[in-house]
């Protein structure tokens, strides 16, 4: 055959055409797949240490740092420039800069160089000179086990001031408010005045003890290390400031293993740092588990019960069907639109009315009458509500007709077939619906937007103060985490592998659910064949 | 709840004691009554969740109606003040008009002016007990009553009002009285009581007193008097002391007058036909008092002919503008105390009244005849030009306008006739919003502090009080969807800005940018998702071996449970910078795809056909996948390669130079694929289920009768499928339409109507997302926001029901068939 005749025979097959419709499904695997591979390697090598270079310029400057990014220099044809984060922020004014690789003449490791990574101003690059504590100068190979020691001293001190405020300074501060408004009101008697006179002052006696107390655990707080860095002068960076330090270009695999998962138990278990571009997430992942549980706990049993009046209760009929269309609708209205309900019902409806009757003495600052994480998750109940009840009604009808009839023929009332008979078959799709409903909510950042989700919240919705949960505390949320690190952050490019790594994990979190319930809903197919045969 | 209680023993008891009936019939009433209860139970619960499905468009109903809902000028009270106001003895031509009104923000109090009597007066209007007014009080009882220091024969000629009640009265004799009308407010327990404070400072002469012996010149001569908008606040002004005897010194009365909130502009046409401006100037010494300079000039109105009837100065005293009999409107910058060129604009009718809507850039006049016209100021800072244009026409009233009373809050505006019309006038729109007659004899009308009622006080003494409730006049129809002249703009625009920097700021709530940039988004998303979509639906359902269907049907659809923030940040940090380089590209693309198809067959007619990877179900796909990445990356190559060659390596300058086409990082173009890549899934699941259910029959005929697979696919499943194709498209759309968080990321939210491709766009979603949280709970922006959340509401119900219904006729189509 020749080519043209093939070419020919080809086309009159029409299998080119067919190739090009599979072009399409392999366009989307490859977008696909692309993504989560794009998130991966943005995010994956976020924790694991790179090495520290240190370049020296024409001008003899040296600039010390980690390198980014190798690209063309805008415009030009073979000439490269780099992006060096170069830390130091304080001292540098900015965290990274672009450097043209004709105006480097050196580049080399920088072997004894400590990677110290702080609680303000970012990353800090640095030789270790010196550990200074008090009047105390270590200098030379001692100084790394100095600072080593010094860091234990000063997180066990931090931790002692942690404890000493939050749990005997803030309950004094708190009830002192609370006397301080009680002496204001008007009802009150000689005898109850005096008492609180009396307790306002033991309080202020114990607040003066403990505030002097915490003065002195600061004051411990001394030690500095001494550091020289690519600017002359070198540079103190206080012990205190110092989460963790390690030498990049020294450590070996199982070092940079460990400096990794440290990182990585970093990011899931604790609160960010520098404006969300540093630290960790554990108050996002917190608010998310947690609006997502209210969630559950309310939108399951509505589900469930709708679904079963829908199709085993209500009479079937125009209504029930008209019914049934608007719900599979609902599923398809935007989720800003049950934000603004959730704004305009839950928030100054129901919120408002709330405060009206039991915290009017808080007004015109709101309690409830603001975004909280209560009227978030109720929100998002609604949203996710026909989610629920399509998954349990196609449970419902998928439940043999037989079984019910045979248990009515028992004698069993309705309510006993219900429970007994269809209740437990109906088990996985309700998880299924659950599953998914979940996996909807966890990744739902617009209504939550305008219901109740904070940048950066300042306590979390439980903890040790009466009441300990508390609905009406605005929160944080993976979802809103991502946007707000990515498009609200004075620091992009600092910011930018926190924000991959923050997806990573809520793409994690949310096609592992989904997955779930795709192995849920196939067994309930595979019960179901097997119960047929 | 009813599982606990399941745990009865009804069964096992029936089993043991079926002798027993008394206990076999209790546990069965339990037992129906438990089904009893949980029947009730369940159907409450249904009822509630279709109840709540309900509330959700009614709430956003609720918030949206008052919106809409016509603005009411209601009678609240009205009484006798018991002195006849009217035209008496030495009064001016229109005597009314000297007559002015003021009232307190709880409208309880109201001061009158009374130039016949030279008295100022005030009343309780209040309705006795209502809403935090004592019960002992009298209505209409004046409560103070205070004498104009007038000198021996001098009248009032003049008032200038300003905004919370500060004065200034100008005299037959040329001079001025300052005057300060205040409310304060106590409180004791729930019950309010305002009292008035009525305080003269002392008198300006404009012009060197003359004796006392002709008063009649300044009453005798006359002709249109009327008061002119501005405000007051000073402490004592210090008499002047230099009169520059340059100046005229024959005796005049000050006919119209107007001055700056500090007093220190004052400008006053007298009788004898000059216009003076009298600049004050203070210089705060730390030690002894104020030293104070006066200078007075002569404004030049050449020009003009007949008499000036309205005078206006700004508040901060720079602009004077001003109408004349014979309906000549002209402005100045009177900047130091000297006025540059006066423009002059010939209008027609004689020119009753005049006044400046908030933020003092538009000036509203009314004329003999009764028409209300406002004109935009303008003026060149650098060259002391001003310069008027007229903007709307409201609806004329009958008669001669009277007065005009403008809103602190908004550009609403009052405006009175002379027969008694009253109507309500919106600045922005250049709409009248409510009027209503009250009859003939009306002086004056002044707006409350809160907008919230008019007071007018009549001839006959009556002084009456209409509630005013006019929460939203931003809002009309015509304000939100079709252009509008704002202020400072040329002509009439469609714009969304909520918000501004001052209180004075004009909203503009055009909803139509929105409302195009949504659909813009919705556009450019099918645009790419739809083919794409298509295509890969049609290529599973028909080519691909089941095997490899089963997995990569759930891989698609677990594509649509992605979190649109995820894909909104990959669109607007990953994808845009990049497309950035690569703009030539994304044009490419399509063509990659054919080449990297083609690539893909080719080689996989490559594979002996005796090999194990012949054999593979999964090789083709996989085959595609090498090929189509290949034909990207080729893409992507020759794209810069093309850009290098025919732009110099940048697209986006060549754009601009030769197109004038702006480029925007995030543009259309990346919210097209950012939101196609959501909406691709949804369209791709429905597509294929459509067309995985075509009768394959339907296919087995057409192969026999000789089709080929693809014309088989293209000509007999592609049509029979089209409806459910549709309905995926829909469903794509109604998805797209509501997507907030991608437009909100991977777009630079700039509210443009533009269909280009190179820039951005603002979604309702994506407003509502952004402007909501700080929307004041109840105003209108918030409203506003809520009648564009019910939109998407609608666009999404009426396009799901729509693809729904398509849906179910084809379902039953094939169920027939």
């Amino acid at each position: 055959m020749s080519d043209k005749a093939s070419t020919q025979f080809a086309l009159r097959s029409g299998d080119p055409f067919i190739w090009l419709s599979g072009g399409a499904l392999a366009l989307i695997l490859i977008l696909l797949f692309g993504l989560f591979g794009l998130i991966g390697y943005h995010a994956a090598g976020y924790f694991w240490p790179s090495q520290v270079h240190e370049l020296v310029k024409q001008d003899g400057s040296r600039v010390i740092g980690e390198i980014k990014v190798r690209e063309l220099v805008p415009g030009e044809q073979d000439a490269y420039r780099i992006q060096v984060k170069q830390g130091n922020r304080k001292l540098l004014g900015a965290d990274f800069v672009w450097l043209d690789e004709a105006s480097v003449t050196e580049r080399r490791p920088a072997t004894d160089v400590l990677t110290v990574e702080r609680t303000e101003w970012g990353r800090f690059f640095g030789y270790l000179k010196a550990v200074k504590v008090g009047d105390r100068i270590i200098e030379g190979e001692p100084a790394f086990a100095a600072l080593e020691s010094e860091l234990e001293r000063a997180n066990s001190t931090k931790a002692e001031i942690k404890e000493l405020s939050h749990t005997r300074l803030a309950p004094v501060a708190v009830e002192k408010a609370k006397l301080v408004r009680a002496r204001k009101s008007a009802s009150l008697d000689e005898a109850k005045k005096s008492r609180i006179e009396a307790r306002l002052e033991e309080l202020s006696t114990e607040y003066t003890n403990l505030d002097a107390q915490l003065k002195r655990l600061r004051s411990d707080l001394n030690a500095t290390a001494v550091f020289e860095t690519s600017s002359k002068d070198g540079a103190e960076v206080p012990v205190a400031h110092i989460v963790r330090w390690y030498q990049p270009n020294k450590l070996g695999l199982f070092g940079k293993g460990s400096v990794y998962l440290s990182r990585v138990w970093e990011f899931v278990s604790d609160a960010p740092r520098e404006s969300n571009t540093e630290g960790g997430v554990w108050p996002a992942i917190f608010g998310t588990v947690m609006m997502v549980f209210i969630m559950s706990v309310v939108v399951s049993p509505l589900g469930v019960i709708a679904a079963i009046y829908l199709r085993e209760y209500a009479k079937q009929g125009r209504f029930v069907s008209l019914v049934r269309i608007s719900v599979n609708n609902l599923a398809g209205v935007p989720s800003i639109v049950f934000g603004v309900f959730g704004v305009g019902f839950f928030i100054y409806f129901l919120g408002g009315n709330i405060d009206q009757l039991f915290f009017s003495d808080k007004l015109p600052s709101p309690t409830f009458g603001t975004g909280g994480i209560l009227w978030a998750s109720l929100t998002l109940a609604l949203l996710t509500l026909p989610t629920v009840i399509v998954s349990v009604e196609e449970g419902l009808a998928a439940i043999p007709r037989q079984q019910r009839e045979a248990a009515y023929a028992l004698g069993a009332t309705k309510f006993e077939v219900m429970t007994r008979v269809v209740l437990p078959a109906l088990m996985p799709s309700m998880l299924t619906g659950l599953i998914l409903a979940i996996a909807r909510a966890a990744g739902e950042v617009a209504p939550l937007m305008i219901t109740g989700v904070v940048k950066l919240a300042p306590s979390m919705p439980i903890d040790g103060t009466f009441p300990f949960v508390h609905m009406e505390r605005k929160f944080m949320h993976l979802g809103f985490h991502i946007y707000d690190v990515g498009f609200q952050s004075p620091n992009v490019d600092a910011a930018r592998p926190m924000v991959y790594t923050t997806t990573l994990l809520l793409l994690l979190i949310v096609v592992s659910l989904n997955l779930f319930a795709v192995y849920f809903r196939n067994r309930i197919q595979k019960s179901l064949v097997s119960s047929a045969v | 709840m009813g599982q606990a209680e399941t745990k009865h023993k009804g069964n096992g008891e029936e089993g043991q004691n079926p002798s027993s009936p008394s206990v076999l019939s209790s546990s069965l009433m339990r037992r129906l009554l438990l089904d009893t209860f949980a029947r009730y139970f369940v159907s409450l619960g249904g009822y509630f969740v279709i109840f709540s499905i309900l509330a959700i468009v009614l709430v956003i109903i609720v918030e949206v109606i008052p919106l809409f809902s016509p603005v009411s000028l209601i009678p609240d009270t009205s009484f006798a003040s018991g002195s006849e106001f009217g035209a008496g003895g030495g009064m001016p031509v229109v005597p009314g008009e000297l007559n002015a009104i003021v009232l307190d923000e709880y409208r309880e109090v109201a001061t009158v002016i009374d130039a016949k009597r030279a008295e100022v007066r005030s009343y309780r209007i209040a309705i006795p007990g209502a809403d935090g007014t004592p019960s002992n009080i009298k209505q209409g009882e004046a409560i103070q009553t205070e004498a104009i220091p007038l000198l021996e024969g001098e009248t009032l000629t003049s008032v200038s009002e300003a905004k919370a009640g500060n004065f200034l009265l100008g005299t037959s004799r040329g001079a001025v009285l300052p005057l300060s009308v205040k409310y304060t407010a106590s409180f004791s327990g729930d019950i309010r009581t305002v009292t008035p404070e009525v305080r003269f400072l002392e008198r300006i002469a404009l012009l060197p007193e003359v004796p006392a012996e002709s008063p009649s010149a300044g009453t005798s001569e006359d002709s249109g008097t009327s008061e002119t908008k501005s405000a007051t606040e000073v402490e004592g002004s210090e008499p002047s002391e230099a009169a520059p005897g340059s100046l005229s010194q024959s005796l005049a009365g000050v006919d119209v007058l107007s001055h700056s909130p500090s007093r220190e502009i004052i400008v006053a046409a007298l009788s004898s036909g000059k216009t003076l401006i009298r600049s004050e100037k203070r210089k705060r010494s730390l030690m002894g008092p104020a030293k104070v300079s006066v200078t007075l000039s002569e404004l030049d109105l050449s020009s003009i002919v007949a008499p000036i009837s309205e005078l206006n100065v700004t508040s901060n005293g720079q602009l004077l503008i001003g109408g004349s009999a014979d309906g000549v409107l002209f402005a100045a910058d009177i900047r130091g105390g000297e006025a540059g060129e006066v423009f002059t604009l010939a209008t027609g009718g004689t020119i009753r009244a005049t006044a400046l809507l908030l933020g003092e850039q538009t000036l509203v006049v009314g004329d003999e005849e009764g028409n209300v016209t406002s004109y935009a100021l303008r003026r060149t800072m650098s060259e002391k030009k001003v310069s008027l244009r007229k903007l709307h026409s409201f609806e004329p009233h009958g008669d001669a306008i009277r007065s005009f009373s403008t809103s602190s809050r908004n550009k609403t505006f009052t405006s009175m006739a002379k027969n008694g019309e009253l109507a309500v006038h919106y600045g922005t729109s250049g709409q009248t919003l409510a009027d209503r007659a009250l009859g003939a004899g009306v002086i004056d009308h002044t707006l409350t502090l809160k907008s919230d009622g008019v007071a007018i006080l009549k001839e006959t003494g009556t002084i009456d009080v209409l509630a005013l409730d006019n929460p939203h006049p931003e809002a009309t129809f015509r304000t939100l969807f079709l252009p509008v002249q704002y202020e400072g703009k040329d002509e009439s625009e469609l714009i969304w800005q909520s918000t501004g920097g001052s209180d004075e700021f004009e909203p503009k709530f055009s909803v139509t940018p929105l409302l195009f940039g949504t659909l813009k988004g919705t556009l450019y998303a099918l645009l790419f998702s739809v083919p794409v979509a298509v295509l890969a639906a049609l290529y599973t359902s028909q080519f691909m071996p089941s095997r490899i269907k089963r997995i990569v049907k759930p891989l698609v659809e677990l594509m649509a449970a992605l979190p649109s923030v995820v894909i909104g940040f990959l669109g607007g940090l990953w994808l845009a910078p990049r497309l950035d380089g690569y703009l030539l590209a994304v044009f490419l693309f399509p063509l990659s795809l054919i080449v990297g198809s083609i690539i893909a067959m080719s080689l996989w007619r490559q594979v002996p056909s005796s090999s194990r990877v012949a054999k593979w179900a999964g090789g083709p796909i996989a085959f595609l996948v090498f090929g189509i990445s290949f034909g990207l990356f080729g893409a992507v190559y020759l794209g810069s390669f093309f850009e290098q060659l025919f732009f110099g390596g940048d697209i986006q300058t060549a754009l601009r130079s030769t197109f004038g086409i702006v480029y925007d990082q995030r543009n259309s173009i990346v919210v097209g694929i950012a939101m196609g890549f959501a909406v691709v899934p949804i369209i791709f699941t429905i597509s294929e289920d459509c067309l995985s259910s075509v009768p394959k029959g339907l296919i087995a005929a057409s192969l026999a009768l000789g089709a080929n697979r693809w014309q088989t696919a293209l000509r007999v499943v592609l049509p029979s499928a089209s409806p459910g194709i549709f309905s995926a498209v829909m469903i794509g759309f109604g998805r797209a339409i509501g997507e907030t968080m991608i437009v909100l990321m991977a777009t630079g939210n700039t509210p443009l109507i533009d269909l280009s491709a190179f820039n951005g766009f603002r979604a309702m979603s994506a407003n509502i997302a952004v402007e909501l949280p700080e929307a004041p709970h109840g105003g209108t922006l918030y409203r506003i926001l809520f009648l564009t959340a019910f939109l998407l509401f609608v666009f999404t119900f009426v396009v799901n029901t729509l693809s729904e219904s398509v849906r179910l006729r084809l379902r039953k189509k094939y169920e027939a068939g």
